[in-house]
C-alpha cells in the first residue's frame, strides 16, 4: 500500500472522529487539530486498526510523533 | 533533608563543587552517592525499601520476561498500597515512596513495551531511581527523556547556572514568603475544622490553602528543576499556570503533570484497549457514543486510583469521585457545549467568557480542597454544611488580613502576575528578558528577591515541611 492509498483512507477515518473535514499532513500534529486530545487519540487508533485491519503495540499508541510516522507505521503493519 | 534548609543549602553547594571538578565520565556516580546520601538523612530504614524497589524493577527489566514482569509489577504495586495503608494508619511511612514506585513501574512498562531499552548498569539505574532533587516529590522521571542526561557527561555552563540560581531563588520566594506566611496563619483551622463555620470563613480558608498548596508544591517544584539544571539535567516540569486553566481536565493537564502523564500512559490509555472497551467502541460506530462509553469507564477507574494515590481514606476517595464526576461531566457535555458554540459563537469566543471559564474552574478546585485538605468525611461535611451560616466564625482570629500580611498578599499579586504573563508569552519568556538585562540590574532584582525572603518569608523549624511530602 502506498502513502497516497493511506492518506485518502485516514482522511475518511479523520473526519468520521472529528465529523468534519480534517487537513493532514506529515508534519501534523495532535497539537494542530482541533480537539485531538488523549481520548481522541486512543479513538482514532481504534477506528484506524479497524480500517486498516492491524494492531499498533502500545509503544506506538503512546509515541506516535506526527501523521507521517502514523501513515509510515500503518504501512509495516498492513 | 528539606529543600529549605541550610543543611541542604551546604549539601548542594558541596554537590555542585565537586560534581563540576570531578572527570565527566565520574560525574553520575558522585549523583548517585549524593542521592542515597541525601535520602539516607531521613532513615536507613527507608533506603532499604528504596534499594528493594530499584532492585525487583532492575531484575524485571533486564530479565525481560513476561512471568518476571508481572511480578515485579505486583509487588511494586503491593508496596505501593502498603505505603498508602501505613500513611493512613499514621505509621511511618518511607518519603517519596509513592513517587519513587510509579517511577519504577513506569520504567518496567516501558521496558515490557519495547519503549525503551533495558538499563544493565545497576548503578546507573540506582540513580534514575534515586535521583536527590525529584526523589521526594516528583516530578515521576521517565526513563527515555531522563536516562541519557544524567548518565551523559556535564562541562560547566555560566547561563543553566545562572538560570538554575534564579529558579531556585523562586522557589524559595515562593515557599517561605506564600506557602509558609499563609500556613502559618491558616494551619490551627486544620487543627480544630469545627471551630470555623460560614460561607465567608470557608471561602477564604479554602482560597488560602488554593495559594499556599500551589506555592507550596510548585515552589518545591521550582527549587528541585533550578539544582537539577544547576548539574546540567533537565526534570520534566510539573507545573504550568494550573489555576489559569479553562476547564477541569485542562487543570490536570497543567496541574501535577508528570503524575497525570504517568496516569494517561500507563492506566487510562491501556483501559481504553482492553477488549471490552474496543467492543463498546465498535458497537457505537464512531458515533458520540463510542467514544464517550469507554472514557467514562476508564475515568472511573482512573479517578478512584487516583483519590487511592494519596491516601487510603473516604475523604481522598470522595475526591477521586469528586473529580472523576468533572471529568466524566466533561465529556458527556460535549455535544451540549458544540451546539451551543454554532448557535451563539460569539458569546464563546469573547475574552469575557475566558475569564468566566477560569474563575469558574478555579471554584470548583477551590470546593474540591474541601474534601482534599481534612481528608476525611465528617470534617468535609462539617465545612461544607456551615456554608449555610451566615456568620463567618474563627476568621478574624486568622489575622489574614491584617497590616504584617499585606507583604504577604503582594507577593501573591506578584505570583499571580508572572502566572498570567507565563500563560500569555510562555515559560521562560521573563527569565529570558531578564537575561537581556545589563548584569547590575539582574543581581539588583535578584538581591530586592532575597531581601523580600528573608524580611517578610516565614522560617525555621517547623517551617520545613511540605504538603506533598505526606505523598
Amino acid at each position: 500500500m502506498n502513502r497516497e492509498k493511506v492518506y485518502s483512507r485516514l482522511k475518511d477515518v479523520f473526519s468520521d472522529v472529528f465529523d468534519g473535514e480534517v487537513e493532514l499532513k506529515d508534519a501534523t500534529t495532535a497539537s494542530d487539530v482541533e480537539g485531538w486530545d488523549s481520548l481522541s487519540h486512543i479513538t482514532i487508533i481504534g477506528a484506524i486498526e479497524d480500517e486498516f485491519d492491524i494492531k499498533f503495540p502500545m509503544k506506538d499508541v503512546v509515541h506516535m510523533k506526527n501523521v507521517g510516522d502514523l501513515v509510515s507505521k500503518i504501512i509495516e503493519l498492513s | 533533608m528539606a529543600f529549605t534548609t541550610l543543611t541542604f543549602i551546604i549539601f548542594f553547594a558541596v554537590v555542585f563543587c565537586s560534581y563540576y571538578s570531578i572527570p565527566n565520565q565520574w560525574q553520575w556516580l558522585l549523583l548517585l552517592v549524593a542521592s542515597y546520601v541525601f535520602y539516607a538523612w531521613s532513615s536507613p530504614l527507608m533506603l532499604t525499601l528504596m534499594l528493594t524497589t530499584t532492585a525487583l524493577s532492575y531484575a524485571s527489566a533486564v530479565s525481560r520476561r513476561p512471568w518476571v514482569f508481572w511480578c515485579a509489577l505486583l509487588s511494586l504495586v503491593g508496596l505501593f498500597l502498603w505505603g498508602i495503608f501505613q500513611r493512613s494508619f499514621g505509621w511511618i511511612v518511607p518519603v517519596g515512596l509513592s513517587f519513587y514506585c510509579l517511577q519504577s513501574m513506569g520504567y518496567i512498562i516501558d521496558v515490557h513495551w519495547e519503549m525503551v531499552e533495558p538499563e544493565r548498569n545497576f548503578l546507573k539505574y540506582a540513580l534514575f531511581v534515586g535521583y536527590f532533587p525529584q526523589i521526594m516529590q516528583g516530578p515521576i522521571g521517565n526513563f527515555g527523556r531522563l536516562a541519557p542526561q544524567l548518565f551523559g557527561a556535564h562541562g560547566f555552563d555560566y547561563q543553566q547556572a545562572k538560570f538554575g540560581m534564579e529558579r531556585i531563588a523562586w522557589g524559595f520566594f515562593k515557599k517561605i514568603v506564600i506557602a509558609n506566611g499563609i500556613a502559618h496563619r491558616i494551619d490551627p483551622v486544620w487543627v480544630d475544622v469545627n471551630g470555623y463555620s460560614g460561607l465567608g470563613s470557608w471561602s477564604v480558608i479554602l482560597f488560602c490553602y488554593a495559594i499556599q498548596l500551589y506555592a507550596d508544591f510548585s515552589g518545591y517544584m521550582d527549587i528541585a528543576c533550578g539544582c537539577s539544571q544547576m548539574l546540567g539535567v533537565k526534570i520534566d516540569e510539573n507545573f504550568n499556570c494550573p489555576y489559569l486553566a479553562k476547564t477541569v481536565p485542562e487543570f490536570w493537564r497543567r496541574w501535577h503533570m508528570t503524575l497525570s502523564e504517568w496516569f494517561k500512559t500507563y492506566l487510562f490509555y491501556p483501559i481504553l484497549r482492553t477488549r471490552i472497551c474496543n467492543k463498546i467502541r465498535k458497537m457505537f460506530k464512531s458515533t458520540f457514543l463510542g467514544k464517550a462509553v469507554p472514557a467514562t469507564v476508564a475515568l472511573a477507574v482512573v479517578w478512584a486510583t487516583t483519590g487511592l494515590w494519596h491516601g487510603a481514606s473516604w475523604g481522598y476517595v470522595a475526591w477521586g469521585v469528586y473529580y472523576g464526576f468533572f471529568m466524566i461531566f466533561a465529556i458527556w457535555m460535549v455535544p451540549v457545549y458544540d451546539r451551543l458554540h454554532s448557535v451563539v459563537p460569539g458569546i464563546f469566543n469573547s475574552r469575557m467568557y475566558a475569564v468566566f471559564q477560569m474563575l469558574r474552574t478555579f471554584a470548583i478546585v477551590v470546593v474540591g480542597y474541601g474534601i482534599f485538605k481534612p481528608a476525611n468525611i465528617s470534617s468535609t461535611m462539617h465545612i461544607f454544611g456551615s456554608c449555610s451560616e451566615i456568620s463567618s466564625v474563627g476568621l478574624i482570629s486568622l489575622r489574614l488580613f491584617v497590616r504584617d500580611a499585606y507583604p504577604l498578599w503582594c507577593a501573591v499579586g506578584f505570583l499571580f502576575a508572572v502566572d498570567v504573563i507565563h500563560y500569555k508569552k510562555g515559560n521562560g519568556w521573563i527569565r529570558s528578558l531578564m537575561a537581556k538585562c545589563p548584569l547590575l540590574l539582574q543581581l539588583a532584582l535578584i538581591c530586592i528577591g532575597l531581601i523580600y525572603i528573608v524580611n517578610f518569608g516565614t522560617y525555621g523549624d517547623g517551617y520545613n515541611h511540605f504538603e506533598y511530602f505526606k505523598f
